[in-house]
């Protein structure tokens, strides 16, 4: 039995709790465990159906690849990465140690980052998340969009008002946000300009690298990230903010020595905001003044990757304190909301590789949105937003998908 | 019969495989190694890997039929599949074949409350069943085991259950009106009631018990059930949970079975000292036996009532006979407290749980118990007979001293009881080796004793062929030949 190189990281860690051994394939991570309703949770399995499509049947491959019992093959291959990463299942998992440690909660993500990179590792790789980290390497995103096009959202947010050459913070717009969802930098741009704000946003950004430690493609990793952090640095500003989930994951999370950084080289000291954070304490402090009324009834989508894959960092109240703090906005709840909200079906590289099971994920999410009666759904990641938006028009629901920034907007 | 075209192991065969995807259509039958694995073992207990060879999922009871039908004609074998969780590996699929995985069949297809009864179909899972009768029918209470909620709801009737209203009503089989299942040749038969009447209210029939027999305890091997209507009963309002402690087994398993008789009592489960320690969230193996004070028994008792005014009555009975037996009563609320911090114990209450450390309390993620319904009067003889077989084989030595539990049920009239040996998945083949054997043992004792092994995997179920009445044996291999004539259901498991 040997634990590939690739779980170096996690391998102590992994010893000492013995997963994925305690893993029995009991299920309880398919379903909301002890909720009222047991509704279920992994997009995955309830995609496929099938027993290794659910995180019980990943464990058990995982431990069979451990155990050399089975090799890596296209076959075995597809469970791991037909799966979006949403941690919904580990939240389920209360297997858990005498001193109440939950070790397959706490281990269960990381151990399937890393049997994704012993995949790579083994040449097992998907085509479609290869071309996105190659057009990483060439033009530092997975659009493939050129490069020197990134900031071009800029004008239209602020026009010719200059950036700060001594900012307080930089904003990290992301790839989405930059080519996509340049609605979201706008926004966001507008209210830190609204705010009087001092900030800037970089040149030279490139990827934060989020899909590239989430598809197992890591050797990119570091490179992009020393660029941006030195590209921050120059800036003088110690503090970042962004208004993308998934950058704010792998730079407040990821990249920290205790887990990604140490065995990727990358070390940094910045302050990591989401746009959230910083607008919930300009709230608290009274600079935050949401004036003009929006009348909507909305629901709110917690990101995974500002949500429960942060542990008890989690970022649940912030974004609702905001949408509470707009005058005529009526806030209703999905069921499955903050540590068990239903992924939007966009991450762990599956809008890419998988973009029905994408767009399935997406449909049940909007499906959810429905049954509250909002007329809007809010989330706070151009991903979420760009994976919503095109399920419910998809099916055709009557639901705008927007951004939180968008709705602040509005109200200032 | 023409000729076979199966093959069971190595090259995939493409020729079912396409017959089976015309049937429920390609997205929802799978040869990928990757399914192939998963459904090949159950990953819990010491019991041999099988091998899969497709995995199918039908959605309706015509899908199953055609399934059969070409199984039974190319003599390929079927195992119908939910969770593969009885710790007995009821659903690993010892000789290939396809895998029934009946999930897709999951739903409510009626609610009748004048009658008490739920209509489902046969794939359905606790988390299913208990979510849809919270959300629209919240005054109803559906019987769970504690076996965890991916589960198969009808699968656990089907194997004798234990329930937590079984100490009030039987184990899960007693819950079954009615069954439509289909037969191993490919015809549907309806059992029960529901076999001559539009009624699925009861489970007589003609001949009594309504041929629902048919499926129960066969372990699959008789046919596919694809539909089952199973008793439902209201939620009574008020409750109370008690752990009930002995100092003996002797003394804690009289006081059940005087608490069983007085008919007031829901569910009444115990687990011995050891098994307990595991639950509350310690650890083995234990570096100190059993500790001064620490009771050898503990009891869960649990009892509702309608009223505040019945529930002080009952509590009053409950306190008193447990008083006069010489045991001590502890409400949940303040048992659990003394309990490490792991919060699985904690839901035991708000069932179904995920009660994996039942299964890891050697975290390593391996357990099997061999247990069965021995006349309720034995338990503790019994668990004294078994204690020497964990001493023999130097578990108790090694501080993974006897794991025992019990379920007493129907008002005391039947019970069972169980004994565990927790491994992990890293055990050698030679430490794998003596957990069978020792186990094997244990068996053997308990048929000593007259249990009936219940769940019980090959090696087990020939303990309880082996002493069975011959003219019994010959009608269970009968209907077994009429029903399956060509051995493809579950072959391997029962071993007839
Ligand atoms: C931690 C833990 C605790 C448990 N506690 C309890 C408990 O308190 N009480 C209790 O009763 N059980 C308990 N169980 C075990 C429980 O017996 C099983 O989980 C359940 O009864 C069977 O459900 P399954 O989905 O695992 O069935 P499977 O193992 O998938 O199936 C069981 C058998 O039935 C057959 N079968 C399944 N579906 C059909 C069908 N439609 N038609 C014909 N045959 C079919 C299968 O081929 C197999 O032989 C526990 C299990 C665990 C892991
Ligand atoms: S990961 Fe946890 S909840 Fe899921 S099957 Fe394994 S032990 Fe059960
Ligand atoms: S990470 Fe999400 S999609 Fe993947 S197995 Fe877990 S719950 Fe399912």
């Amino acid at each position: 039995m040997s634990y590939p190189k690739t779980f170096q990281h996690i391998e102590s860690k992994l010893k000492a709790s013995n997963v994925p051994q305690q893993c029995i394939h009991c299920g309880t991570c398919r379903t909301w465990y002890q909720s009222q309703f047991w509704n279920p949770v992994c997009p995955s399995g309830e995609w496929k159906k099938f027993d290794p499509y659910y995180l019980s049947g990943k464990m058990q491959l995982a431990m069979g690849l451990i155990q050399g019992r089975i090799k890596w093959s296209k076959d075995i291959v597809n469970p791991f990465f037909e799966c979006t990463l949403c941690g919904n299942c580990a939240e389920q998992c209360h297997v858990f140690e005498t001193n109440g440690t939950r070790p397959i909660y706490e281990l269960a993500i990381p151990l399937l980052e890393a049997i994704r990179r012993d995949a790579i590792c083994n040449g097992f790789g998907l085509e479609a998340h290869k071309r996105f980290a190659q057009a990483i390497a060439n033009k530092h995103n997975p659009y493939d969009e050129k490069h020197e096009e990134r900031t071009a959202w800029l004008k239209e947010a602020i026009g010719d008002t200059k950036l700060s050459k001594k900012p307080d913070f930089v904003y990290f717009v992301g790839c989405t946000a930059s080519y996509r969802q340049k609605n979201i930098a706008i926004a966001t741009a507008r209210v830190f300009k609204e705010l009087g704000l001092n900030f800037t946003v970089l040149d030279d950004e490139y990827c934060c690298g989020s899909p590239l430690l989430r598809t197992g493609h890591w050797d990119l990793v570091s490179d992009i990230a020393k660029h941006n952090i030195s590209e921050i640095e120059n800036t003088g500003a110690k503090t970042i903010v962004t208004s993308c989930a998934g950058c704010y994951k792998v730079w407040s999370y990821d990249l920290t020595n205790e887990k990604y950084g140490k065995v990727l080289g990358i070390e940094h000291n910045l302050k990591v905001l989401h746009s959230v954070q910083l607008l919930v304490d300009l709230l608290n402090k009274g600079k935050l003044n949401l004036n003009s009324k929006v009348d909507v009834k909305v629901t709110y989508h917690d990101p995974c990757h500002i949500g429960r894959n942060l542990g008890d960092k989690a970022l649940y109240e912030e974004p609702r304190k905001l949408l509470k703090a707009i005058p005529g906005v009526e806030l209703v709840e999905m069921e499955r909301n903050r540590n068990v909200a239903w992924c939007c079906g966009a991450g762990g590289g599956v809008k890419s590789a998988f973009p029905d099971f994408a767009l399935w994920t997406g449909e049940e999410r909007i499906k959810e949105a429905l049954e509250t009666g909002a007329e809007m759904l809010v989330s706070t990641c151009p991903f979420c937003w760009r994976n919503l938006d095109d399920s419910a028009k998809a099916i055709g629901a009557k639901i705008q998908v927007a951004d939180l920034l968008e709705l602040i907007e509005k109200s200032l | 019969m023409g000729e076979s075209s199966y093959v069971q192991s190595g090259a995939k065969n493409s020729k079912i495989y396409e017959r089976l995807a015309a049937i429920v259509g390609s997205r929802y039958v799978s040869d990928s190694e990757a399914v192939l694995y998963t459904y090949s073992e159950d990953f819990i207990t010491f019991e041999r890997s099988g091998k899969a060879d497709f995995v199918v999922m039908p959605k309706t009871t015509e899908e199953v039929q055609d399934i059969v039908r070409l199984a039974n004609r190319e003599h390929i074998p079927v195992v119908p599949w939910v969770a593969n969780l009885s710790v007995g590996a009821l659903a690993t699929p010892r000789e290939g074949g396809i895998v029934l995985d009946m999930r897709r069949m999951n739903k409510v297809l009626e609610v009748n409350e004048e009658d008490q009864y739920i209509l489902v179909e046969a794939g359905i899972t606790y988390a299913d069943v208990v979510g849809y009768v919270n959300r629209h029918y919240p005054h109803l209470r559906v019987p769970v085991t504690y076996a965890p909620p991916a589960t198969g709801y009808v699968a656990s009737s089907l194997m004798y259950g234990m329930t937590d209203l079984s100490m009030a009503y039987g184990d899960a089989s007693y819950f079954v009106n009615a069954f439509e299942a289909v037969l191993p040749t490919g015809e549907i038969i309806r059992t029960g009631s529901a076999m001559s009447s539009p009624h699925w209210n009861h489970h007589a029939a003609l001949p009594d018990f309504g041929l629902i027999g048919l499926f129960i305890g066969w372990a699959g091997t008789t046919g596919i059930v694809t539909k089952a209507s199973i008793k439902l009963y209201p939620k009574r309002p008020y409750r109370l949970d008690y752990f009930m402690d002995a100092d003996t087994v002797e003394r804690g398993f009289k006081i059940q079975r005087e608490l069983a008789r007085t008919g007031i009592i829901d569910d009444i489960a115990s687990n011995n000292w050891a098994w307990g320690r595991v639950e509350a969230g310690e650890k083995l193996p234990f570096s100190e036996g059993r500790r001064p004070g620490e009771p050898e028994l503990s009891s869960w008792v649990s009892f509702t009532a309608n009223t505040e005014k019945e529930l002080e009555a009952k509590d009053e009975i409950v306190k008193s006979i447990t008083e006069k037996g010489g045991g001590k009563l502890t409400l949940f609320e303040e048992g659990i407290k003394s309990f490490s911090k792991g919060d699985q114990i904690r839901y035991f209450k708000y069932l179904p749980v995920q009660l994996s450390n039942d299964i890891s309390g050697a975290r390593g993620g391996r357990a099997q118990w061999v247990g069965g319904y021995a006349p309720p009067s034995k338990n503790a003889e019994i668990y004294r007979a078994v204690e020497k077989v964990y001493d023999k084989y130097g578990y108790t030595q090694a501080g993974h001293p006897i794991q025992a539990y019990n379920r007493l049920m129907d008002h005391g009239h039947e019970g069972i009881i169980r004994y565990n040996i927790f491994g992990s998945k890293d055990d050698s083949p030679e430490i794998v080796e003596k957990h069978r054997k020792c186990l094997r043992e244990i068996g053997e004792v308990m048929r000593a004793h007259g249990t009936i092994l219940y769940k019980a995997p090959p090696y087990f179920a020939r303990l309880n062929w082996l002493g069975t009445d011959p003219a019994a044996m010959n009608i269970i291999r009968t209907i077994k030949k009429i029903l399956d004539p060509n051995r493809i259901m579950n072959p391997g498991q029962l071993d007839f």
